[in-house]
């Protein structure tokens, strides 16, 4: 599973923080993205990368911002600033040739592209330093029911069955004449052969799987010494969801 | 009153009768093998049994089926999971899917159990040294082979401490050592644990049985004794027979020995009787 | 709304296969995602709601654990879900031609779900090549939500529309004990021939 997920093993005050209060966090994150302008937001950008470069996650948080972030803020700036018709258009500079942009669109494109990489960067944080496992059982914790928990630990771990499993269909398949290689007409017309026996095995398992959940006591377990959260955590988690809605409101005020 | 008291059970899946009239009273602490060759019905018979039958699948059914007197829909989930555990013939669908390592797969069913710590450990310990899975703790149960997924099964089964434990065809995808180590963990099951085997060969039946059932044409045969059953096996010649009961068969058949001379069960008593033979 | 273990577990492995499909999509090397396949078994197997609890899962899944910024689409993913549960209840997937049907109107809806979200939070763009075909439609004086809506049906409706029919195909072929489990499969077979 460890291969499918974006975690990354440490020892930081970040990945021992409660995954519960990380979640929070993110939260008062994504809603600080509509208080505060570009510059505030950029400038928050600099110090959440600085931040990655001491946890030792700076080139994983930088190569997927480059791959993610790049090509989205140019397209912004190109189409807002560039292409999109504003009464405020201007030459870029004081030559014949230069190009028209519109600094209306020009600080759209900015405000859009900021919080794209501010809600990226505090996430990829937040991913590398929460094995999705941890994340699951601190929800469970706070109540949230086992099927929810189910619905998202389980594929986690069926993931590396099933890419073996659609592996040695295909293997097995081609060695039965199916083409992945031809024309776009053979290679569409071979995808039934790999899809319906990879189904039907996985629903004819679905059965049986249940019926064992089923039989092992699931989502009926007795009342045991659940691991529940430390009460500083409950208050950090109240608190931090309050300053974020408290900002939307002061935002929305003035 | 036997702990499993099924009467005149019949079931048909749309027109196709499986299970006719089926009759069976089993005690606590009896060690039951269904015998019947492939299609006779033996999963459909645990799935009765175990009161799971898959969804969709009740078809026609008629007569009862009670398990210390209550019938299954008397039970509470986890009082169910406690009474009964059925581990199904294809391993790989034994396993839960929601545990990243093969001991958290043995504690998973105990644990929803409200078993404290150290008794879910205790257990596990006990159920990975008993299956030889220690080796295997940490390991991943999706990267297991077949046969040690079949062990898991059946340890996280055992791992529930039920009253009655079914197992389909146990020993399907183990070689011939995995297999005595099965059977050597099976012989350690509690006194009161009832087992009842589905299989479609005799070995782990000779070996861990106290009664003996054919399922044949959808009806239940009981045999109290191994060495009627084992005659009437090959009567109904639909088994794969143990080769030392098949040479004291023939034996019998070329009336080399008396008809109602015991059959061989084991290697031992074979090689004696063939040592009488040879000295007579 | 209690779901039965049966279904959390068909839900567990179309989450998986939605996962997983990507791979496969370029195995064959085909312009299409088949990332909501899942979504619409389920959908046609068990109705709208359960396939948009099963979008919504595989959107939040992948937040966590390979792009943070698919959970923002999960709505995407719940309407697809909706619509092909619904499309299944009137028979949209009871004949080849009726998917091929469903296909479209499927991107049709997540298109009206898509485009709000891609506007508001994105400014309309991707960061992938369909931003050329944006960036040609608006210098061709389409409107900024014009040109949206143009580039996430072009995207999607292959995809949607192969995705449908390759599930049109495989409930077609599930075996009985298989199709047995599902009474939702009714609304796909009463006007099959």
């Amino acid at each position: 599973m460890t291969r499918n997920v974006l975690y990354r093993q440490g020892d930081s005050a970040l990945h021992r923080l409660d995954p519960g209060i990380k979640l929070c966090l993110l939260a008062w994150v994504a809603c600080s993205l509509f208080v505060y302008p570009w510059p505030v937001l950029l400038a928050a950008d600099l110090l959440l990368l600085a931040w990655s470069a001491s946890l030792h996650l700076g080139r994983f948080v930088a190569l997927r911002l480059l791959v993610m972030a790049g090509p989205f803020a140019l397209a912004l700036v190109i189409i807002h600033a560039g292409l999109l018709p504003a009464a405020d258009r201007q030459r870029l500079a004081a030559l014949p040739w230069a190009l028209h942009y519109s600094p209306a669109g020009l600080d759209y494109a900015l405000l859009v592209a900021s919080r794209f990489v501010t809600f990226l960067v505090a996430s990829l944080l937040f991913v590398a330093t929460t094995h999705p496992l941890a994340l699951l059982r601190s929800l469970e914790a706070l109540g949230v029911a086992p099927g929810v928990s189910y619905l998202l630990t389980s594929p986690m771990l069926l993931i590396e069955q099933f890419s073996r499993r659609s592996q040695a269909i295909r293997d097995s398949q081609q060695t039965r004449g199916m083409n992945i290689e031809g024309s776009w007409l053979t290679r569409l017309a071979s995808l039934p052969s790999l899809f319906v026996p990879l189904v039907t095995l996985a629903l004819s398992d679905t059965s049986e799987r249940a019926r064992i959940l089923d039989a092992r006591g699931f989502r009926h377990a007795a009342p045991r010494q659940q691991a529940t959260a430390s009460r500083w955590q409950a208050y950090a988690r109240r608190s931090i969801l309050a300053v974020a809605v408290l900002q939307a409101v002061i935002k929305s005020c003035l | 009153m036997p702990l499993i008291d099924m009467q005149h059970l019949n079931f048909a899946y749309r027109e196709h009768a499986v299970l006719r009239d089926v009759n069976l009273q089993l005690e606590v602490g009896e060690h039951l093998a269904v015998i019947g060759g492939n299609g006779c019905g033996k999963t459909t018979f645990g799935h009765w049994l175990s009161g799971r039958l898959v969804q969709g699948e009740t078809g026609n059914s008629s007569g009862s089926l009670l398990i210390d007197g209550r019938p299954w829909s008397a039970f509470e989930p986890l009082e169910h999971a406690r009474t009964v555990q059925f581990v199904g013939q294809l391993p790989e669908q034994q396993i839960t899917g929601l545990a990243a390592t093969v001991a958290d797969e043995v504690a998973f069913g105990a644990r929803n159990l409200g078993l404290s710590v150290v008794e879910v450990d205790r257990r596990v310990e006990q159920v990975l040294r008993a299956c030889e899975l220690q080796a295997l703790a940490q390991a991943n149960p999706f990267e297991l082979s077949g046969g040690e997924l079949q062990r898991l099964g059946i340890g996280a089964a055992m791992a529930m401490q039920p009253k009655v434990l079914i197992l389909d065809e146990p020993g399907s995808n183990l070689d011939p050592a995995s297999r005595q180590v099965l059977i050597n963990t099976l012989r350690q099951l509690r006194q009161h644990t009832t087992l009842v085997l589905l299989d479609v060969c005799v070995e782990f039946a000779l070996q861990l049985a106290t009664r003996f059932a054919i399922l044949e044409t959808g009806q239940l045969h009981h045999f109290a004794e191994p060495d009627a059953f084992l005659r009437a096996a090959d009567r109904f010649g639909t088994l794969t027979g143990s080769p030392v009961a098949d040479v004291g068969l023939a034996l019998r058949a070329r009336n080399l020995r008396a008809q109602s001379a015991s059959l061989p069960t084991t290697v031992a008593a074979l090689v004696s009787e063939l040592k009488d033979l040879s000295d007579a | 709304m209690k779901l039965s273990t049966h279904t959390l577990t068909l839900m567990g492995v179309a989450v998986t296969i939605n996962i997983v499909a990507a791979l496969i999509g370029k195995w064959f090397r085909l312009p299409i995602y088949l990332d909501c396949i899942g979504t619409l078994l389920v959908a046609v197997l068990q109705g709208p709601t359960r396939g948009a609890v099963t979008g919504l899962a595989t959107n939040l899944l992948l937040g966590i654990m390979a792009n943070p910024m698919s959970a923002v689409f999960a709505p995407v993913s719940v309407v697809i879900g909706l619509s092909a549960g619904w499309l299944a209840r009137m028979g949209g997937f009871s004949r080849w031609w009726y998917a091929l049907l469903s296909g479209l109107l499927i991107s049709t809806a997540l298109m009206l779900v898509a485009v709000p979200i891609n506007i508001y939070l994105f400014g309309g763009v991707t960061g992938s090549g369909t931003d050329l075909f944006l960036a040609w439609l608006l210098h061709g004086g389409k409107s900024l939500y014009a040109s949206v809506s143009l580039t996430i049906f072009s995207a999607n409706v292959v995809d949607k529309t192969l995705t449908a029919l390759l599930v049109w195909l495989l409930v077609k072929r599930l075996p009985l004990r298989i199709e047995a489990q599902y009474p939702y499969l009714y609304h796909s077979h009463r006007q099959a021939s």
